[in-house]
């Protein structure tokens, strides 16, 4: 059972179909879902052969099992108020799943140690080196239809994909270099070093931000003076990287220089109408939304009739329908409105603070690693669609299901 | 009578586990195929000579006529069949395709699919409607067409911003 945990940290992330249409998104979906399917057999049998100890255990651990319990109630509730079914009928399957991988993370978490980190640190190094590569014009090995800066697709699909996956790897390698032992240290520790030159390359600025957000959040956790060694740490090497003409530092000076023009739209890469747009779906329906995975099929309808308000800010036309909010918080107050965006942020506040009661070295790298995923997770979720994607969500609900574990 | 059961429960996750590899992962996987396949056949069509065209379109319907029976919910093939279905001259049914793949997913480029389909069968004021709903969305949606059309739609756009 740990072996389908650490290979399928493995196979999501790389999986592709190169002479297909949809090269990377579609089946890492595929993917996820066979994982689940996997999982759901796995603990069946070790329900039924091996059985009920470890799972009374999880049970004891009272947080989580209604965090959970939240989180299907929330599905359910929002499922049935939906404004289109067939749509939520795939959102509830992906959640079923989800909760699957989290369930079999969770069991096997007590024999699988921190060296799960070692696999991670592979799969980012492997990320990191394709998109460097990509970026520098040294090896592109797909063949796509567009050009410039959907490029850098790594084996995920797109810059953005990429630099978000690899913000989280660089952030949970680097929360879990202190509390690893042995040379896994070392693989933590440059696997997380290699993982942020991967995000930079990606010239994602929201992953690089996502990134000194959650190591000065980390600093902040030591001490006042590990906060401000940090601040200045991470402006030198801002400072660096602007001087060194590096596209992720140079993107994020545009964007604060667009911010003090006023030209909002430019800063949140053309996003201000998605996310208005996002806002007034939430507006009509804000308890309940409009239901799991609808966004897609109402996107285009609540954006034509955008009311003139908004215009006032200097927004462009949408070019193309939207699938994703480019901003987690958003969509799922507008799919699922206060009810699943409560369960979605007690997910964060738990994570970040749930209490470790255990004393050897997991629960030691729960203590370090859960806060700072959180931070990340929450950083990256105000710009980017981490959960939307099948490779992204897959790493954050292992780690959480192997964090759950951990802790006690 | 405890081994009974757990045969039993073990049997149903069996069952359970085989039904969703077939329709969650086998059906989804062979539809990113299938749907390539469609998308490569189209673009063959599309540089054929006249005769091997109208061939060629009519396979392509039946191949995509199978593909959405398969996938519903991907989108790709209604627009592949909607345009082979125009090449052949059936307007009425592309109309039909694009109103099943609206309901799907809402998209420009199907609005406008349909209101060229529209404009085919001299549905003219239908044809604006479809064309408005597109440009209010994004007005680069009518670059290429004639002046009196975007003219005629721009109309329907300020009328409906009246209303």
């Amino acid at each position: 059972m740990a072996g389908v945990v650490v290979l399928s940290l493995l196979a999501v992330p790389l999986a592709i179909t190169p002479r297909d249409f949809d090269t990377f998104g579609a089946i890492k979906e595929v993917a996820f879902r066979l994982e689940a399917i996997v999982a759901l057999l796995l603990l069946t049998l070790a329900a039924l052969l091996g059985g009920t100890d470890r799972f009374r255990a999880m049970l004891r651990d009272r947080g989580t099992v209604m965090l959970l319990a939240a989180a299907v109630i929330a599905t359910i509730v929002t499922a049935l108020f939906s404004t289109h079914r067939v749509w939520t009928l795939q959102a509830v399957i992906t959640v079923i799943a989800s909760l699957l991988l989290f369930l079999l993370a969770w069991y096997v978490s007590p024999v699988l140690g921190g060296g799960v980190f070692v696999t991670l640190a592979a799969v980012g190094a492997l990320e990191s080196v394709l998109v460097a590569m990509q970026a520098t014009g040294t090896w592109q090995p797909f063949v796509l239809r567009d050009t410039g800066i959907v490029s850098h697709t790594g084996t995920l699909g797109n810059p953005n994909l990429v630099g978000t996956y690899l913000a989280i790897v660089a952030i949970t390698l680097a929360a879990a270099t202190a509390p690893s032992v042995g040379w896994r240290r070392w693989v933590c520790g440059i696997g997380g070093l290699i993982a942020l030159g991967g995000a930079v390359a990606s010239g994602t600025r929201t992953a690089v931000l996502a990134v000194g957000v959650t190591v000065v959040a980390m600093a902040i956790r030591r001490s006042a003076k590990h906060a401000a060694v940090a601040a200045v740490v991470l402006a030198v090497l801002f400072t660096a990287g602007v001087v060194a003409r590096i596209p992720a530092a140079l993107r994020l000076v545009d964007a604060v220089n667009e911010i003090r023009a006023g030209d909002w739209e430019a800063a949140t890469s053309r996003r201000m109408g998605t996310f208005f747009t996002t806002f007034e779906m939430f507006r009509e329906r804000p308890l309940v939304g409009l239901g799991p995975g609808t966004y897609k099929y109402h996107y285009m309808k609540y954006r034509a009739r955008l009311p003139q308000r908004y215009l006032s800010v200097r927004m462009r036309h949408a070019r193309t329908n939207a699938a994703e909010a480019h901003n987690e918080h958003l969509q799922y107050l507008a799919e699922t409105g206060l009810v699943g965006y409560a369960v979605f942020a007690a997910a964060l506040v738990y994570l970040a603070w749930g209490r470790v009661t255990g004393t050897g070295n997991p629960a030691r790298i729960a203590a370090a690693v859960a806060m700072p995923l959180a931070v990340v997770v929450a950083v990256l979720t105000l710009a980017q669609f981490p959960l939307q994607s099948a490779a992204s969500r897959h790493l954050i609900i292992t780690l959480a299901g192997l964090l759950a574990g951990w802790k006690r | 009578m405890k081994r009974v059961s757990a045969i039993a429960a073990a049997a149903a996750v069996v069952a359970v586990s085989s039904w969703a590899i077939v329709s969650l992962v086998y059906r989804p996987y062979r539809c990113i195929g299938e749907t390539t396949a469609l998308m490569n056949a189209t673009a063959l069509m599309n540089e054929s000579r006249p005769g091997q065209r109208v061939m060629r379109a009519r396979e392509n319907v039946i191949q995509a006529r199978g593909i959405i029976e398969r996938c519903p919910l991907n989108v790709q093939p209604y627009a592949l069949l909607a345009w082979n279905q125009y090449v052949l001259g059936q307007y009425a049914d592309a109309i039909e395709t694009l109103d099943r793949s609206l309901e799907v997913e809402q998209r420009p480029e199907l609005y406008v699919a349909r209101a060229d389909a529209r404009l085919a069968l001299g549905r003219f004021e239908e044809a604006i409607a479809d064309y408005a709903i597109a440009a209010r969305f994004d007005p680069s949606m009518l670059t290429g067409r004639d002046d009196a059309l975007i003219n005629r739609v721009n109309e329907r756009l300020q009328t409906d911003r009246a209303k």
